[in-house]
């Protein structure tokens, strides 16, 4: 096994016409657990999307390279990628009813799915795993149909095809952000369990930084399709230096019943095709210079990455 | 900075331009359809020949110069008849639509608004009517009517009524239950005042798209009945019945049968492909 | 399943009194004296004394609905009466054609269906290319056409300028080919037309991402699932195409002289032998409802929603 699961390095991808994401670099440890955070259409999901490299998601790799568990996965035929999709690559959708049909049983749809990939499906396995996630009803489970069970649920059925299945990587983009606090304490703690277990690497796409600090060892805070901030969890929430960490820092709603402090304005929808810094007009340490700065991520300590400190002394 | 704004722009015409261009091919073909419609009604008086004079001299003439789709069997000049014969086609078929649209509507709009049980009872028929073979009905009430053009819209037109009730009634049932009603019902209007301001305006689009899009089917099976002889007698030329006449002669005299059955294709596809534009028109202004 | 099935056969009772109602009323409204068109039909000599005769044995001074009722239980009993023309019983004459129409029916149905499902499936992948434009030209014609209009052409080239078949069909295998093309190119192209439009909007489904993202094959995620869930949307146009093919036959019977049901409506109304037109529509109707049945418990196979509602 190479020393990283996942490497992105100086990562560019357009949809379309758009530059999504600029120059986006960082790396996943085997059994690490990283987070990517940012507002709606900073460019996070887009970055799940070009990992699993699908043509019809639309997302184009046009600079940088993936690499996964030291092989070049960025420019893949289509059989050589559905070859490594499940098997070295999971993923978990947003949208509950992304992963199955909706009316065909989950057991011929794990069949498939295992025979696919050339390997055998046996149910006692698939009961086992459901057994240790603490699945409900587990010994039936599989004769249901997606329909018929909740959108947690569902999301539990593709983490458990994912462990039959043996992914080197998984893949969640906002997972559980559309379930309730039940379901999504469930499905959180399973990736964790997993991680534990199985030692998963996970990249994990979330606007929620709650979720983020329950299970991340690493995070990563992109801004209009920059990387603005990455390093241990614990070192950024302790101590945020990009002036957009600490505004996102903000406005986690507290104990105290205060309102979260928002930040005024929208990202720029462009912003990943400038070349200065573009938090900029939202900014309020913006000088002159920051126009033409060139987006670097600078190590402040160990394990921790930003690229802007401005203002640090003012605090919040 | 100022590159990237046109980018934006661009993007935000993509589907402007594809609705910019649905339009234009709409009013297009709207205008064509007019023109058929127009020239329906007109080619008859401008006539190159006689459509019901015969000239046994010239009986099954091939296409030329003087008959450009030839002459059929009696020698009567089948481009003439093609021309008298779009009045009969398409306006026998617009009435029935028409007819159709007014009865089905006013049914359901009926149906949908009061409810009870004479809406039970109108939508069983409807179920009814519509699990049956609807050509099939009409051919066997057209056969034992007799064979007649009014007869044969009266055969089509007992079963064609029903979809336009099935559509006005979900529609009505659905505006029925907007807060707005319920306001306008606050300020004193009658039952008549809302159904007529309120309800109708509300769904008349949506039942005009489906109005056009059954044009082609109801053209379409008036031509089946008169082709089999329970439509327009002859000699009046009809398209239907004129393939009818030209049948035995489809050896020696193609041109008989091929004309005017081509004309319902031309017809049938341009009113099709009016409905089709205007159908994703509105489903392009829904969304 | 059972509990449904039963309950869509409960469902056809109220639909089955109004059919035999309303043919049982067309026949009744129809202008003439039935006993005079049948001794008419028969060639007798008319007089008034036989005519009353006739009546009183025909049932025809009955109330309306004592007949009614007698005609349904008669129907119950396999009875539907006989033919004025020549006094024969009428069921035998209605199953023989019955057999050709549904020889027919099947026929174009089995190809156009095995034509319009693989290229509705093409058209829908290969969406806006060549291929896409020119079957959705030829499928939009063909949609457009008056089945007669395709007939006649199948029977200028393949008879008349190829004389590869007989023009008339006579209800041979050999004369089954060209009714059969007849019916199967309209409804092969609102098949292709339903099936590309359903399999798009399935494409569509996240479910079909979340597939392709764990490495499912393109081919069984588009045959086993997309093809599956479509399925729904491609039955039911196949059944309200049944209801055209049903319409359409006849016109297709009697041009190609097919000895189906439609062929024998088209004659007993020339020979104004009513009774015959009233069992043969029976007959159809009762095919129809049949078929829509079938439709409705195959939804319930497919997508086991449907029977929840």
């Amino acid at each position: 096994m190479a020393e990283n699961i996942l490497e992105i390095n100086n990562l560019t991808v357009t949809y379309g016409q758009f530059k999504i994401i600029t120059e986006v670099s960082f790396k996943v440890k085997p059994g690490e657990i990283v987070c990517i955070a940012g507002e709606s259409g900073c460019g996070k999901s887009t970055l799940i999307k070009a990992v699993l490299g699908l043509k019809q998601l639309g997302a184009q790799v046009q600079e940088g390279s993936i690499i996964l568990d030291g092989r070049d996965i960025t420019r893949l035929g289509v059989e050589e990628r559905r070859q490594i999709l499940g098997t070295q690559i999971g993923y978990v959708p947003q949208n509950t009813r992304g992963s199955f049909n909706n009316i065909r049983s989950y057991e011929i749809q794990y069949k498939e799915t295992m025979n696919c990939h050339g390997l055998p499906f046996v149910k006692a396995d698939a009961v086992d795993v459901f057994k240790r996630l603490n699945f409900p009803d587990a010994e039936d489970i599989l004769s249901y149909q997606p329909w018929e069970m909740s959108g947690g649920m569902n999301q539990r059925m593709a983490i458990g095809l994912a462990v039959l299945q043996k992914p080197k990587l998984m893949l969640a983009d906002e997972a559980t952000s559309v379930l309730d606090v039940t379901s999504q304490k469930e499905v959180i703690e399973e990736l964790a369990q997993l991680r534990d277990e199985l030692g998963w690497s996970i990249l994990f796409i979330t606007h929620n930084l709650g979720v983020a600090s329950h299970i991340a060892d690493k995070l990563g805070v992109m801004y209009a399709g920059r990387m603005v901030e990455y390093g241990s969890i614990k070192k950024i929430i302790n101590n945020p230096i990009h002036p957009y960490t600490r505004a996102l820092l903000a406005a986690i709603p507290g104990k105290d019943r205060k309102m979260p402090v928002g930040l005024e304005g929208r990202p720029p929808l462009d912003g990943a095709e400038w070349e200065g810094c573009n938090f900029m007009p939202r900014c309020k340490y913006a000088c002159n210079e920051c126009k033409t700065r060139k987006y670097n991520l600078v190590e402040v300590e160990p394990d921790h990455f930003a690229s802007c400190s401005e203002g640090m002394g003012e605090g919040l | 900075m100022a590159a990237k704004n046109k980018i934006d722009k661009s993007k935000l015409t993509k589907k402007q331009l594809k609705k910019y261009k649905l339009q234009r091919k709409t009013i297009i073909l709207a205008v064509i359809v007019g023109l058929l419609m127009l020239l329906s009604l007109v080619a008859p008086y401008f006539t190159p020949c006689d459509p019901y004079a015969t000239d046994p001299l010239n009986l099954k003439a091939a296409p030329s110069a003087a008959h450009i789709f030839g002459t059929d069997y009696l020698g009567r000049d089948v481009f003439s008849r093609v021309l008298v014969g779009a009045r009969t086609s398409v306006f026998a078929t617009l009435l029935l639509v028409i007819i159709s649209f007014i009865i089905g509507s006013t049914i359901g709009i009926i149906c949908g608004y009061y409810g009870g049980i004479v809406d039970n009872v109108l939508m069983r028929i409807t179920d009814i009517l519509l699990s049956l073979p609807q050509l099939v009905l009409a051919i066997a009430i057209a056969g034992i009517l007799g064979g007649s053009l009014v007869n044969a819209l009266i055969a089509i037109g007992i079963t064609s009524w029903t979809s336009y009730a099935r559509l006005a009634r979900s529609h009505t049932m659905r505006i029925k239950q907007l807060p707005y009603i319920d306001s306008v019902r606050m300020t004193g209007c009658g039952d008549v005042h809302i159904l007529l301001k309120h309800v109708f305006p509300n769904l008349i689009g949506s039942m005009l798209v489906n109005a056009t899009l059954e044009i082609g089917t109801t053209m379409l099976s008036i031509a089946g009945l008169s082709f089999l002889g329970l439509g327009v007698a002859p000699p009046a030329a009809e398209w239907g019945s004129m393939v009818s006449e030209g049948r035995a002669y489809l050896q020696l005299a193609p041109w008989t049968v091929f004309a005017p059955a081509a004309s319902i294709l031309v017809a049938v596809m341009l009113f099709n492909y009016f409905g089709e534009c205007v159908c994703d028109l509105a489903n392009m202004n829904e969304v | 399943m059972l509990k449904f099935t039963i309950r869509r056969l409960i469902n056809l009772i109220p639909v089955l009194l109004v059919l035999t109602f309303g043919v049982f009323g067309l026949l009744y409204l129809t202008p003439g004296d039935p006993a005079l068109m049948k001794l008419t039909s028969q060639g007798t000599a008319v007089t008034d004394e036989l005519l009353a005769i006739e009546r009183e044995k025909m049932g025809l001074n009955d109330p309306f609905l004592e007949r009614y009722v007698k005609w349904v239980i008669n129907i119950l009993r396999g009875d539907f009466g006989t033919t004025y023309s020549d006094g024969m019983p009428i069921l035998p004459k209605l199953l023989k054609a019955l057999k050709y129409t549904l020889v027919l029916a099947t026929a174009s149905t089995v190809v156009s269906v095995i034509v319009a499902i693989p290229l509705g499936i093409l058209t829908a992948i290969k969406k806006d290319t060549i291929i896409d434009n020119i079957a959705r030209l030829v499928t939009f014609t063909g949609n457009a056409m008056p089945n007669f209009l395709i007939s006649l052409l199948l029977m200028y080239f393949f008879c008349i300028k190829v004389r590869m078949f007989p023009v008339i069909a006579k209800g041979s295998v050999q004369g089954l080919f060209l009714p059969t093309m007849a019916l199967a190119i309209p409804m092969a192209s609102k098949f292709t037309r339903q099936t590309r439009a359903d399999v798009l909007s399935q494409l569509d489904e996240e479910y079909v991402i979340g597939m392709h993202a764990r490495g499912v094959k393109e081919r069984v995620i588009l045959y086993r699932n997309v093809l599956h869930n479509a399925l729904g949307a491609i039955i039911t146009i196949i059944s309200l195409q049944i209801r055209v093919l049903i319409g359409g036959s006849i016109v297709i019977e009697t041009i190609f002289r097919w000895p189906g049901i439609g062929s024998l409506i088209m004659d007993s109304i020339s020979k104004r032998d009513y009774p015959v037109v009233q069992g043969a529509v029976l007959i159809l109707a009762t095919l129809q409802v049949l078929v829509n049945l079938v439709t409705d418990l195959s939804y319930c196979i497919i997508d086991k929603r449907i029977e929840l509602e």
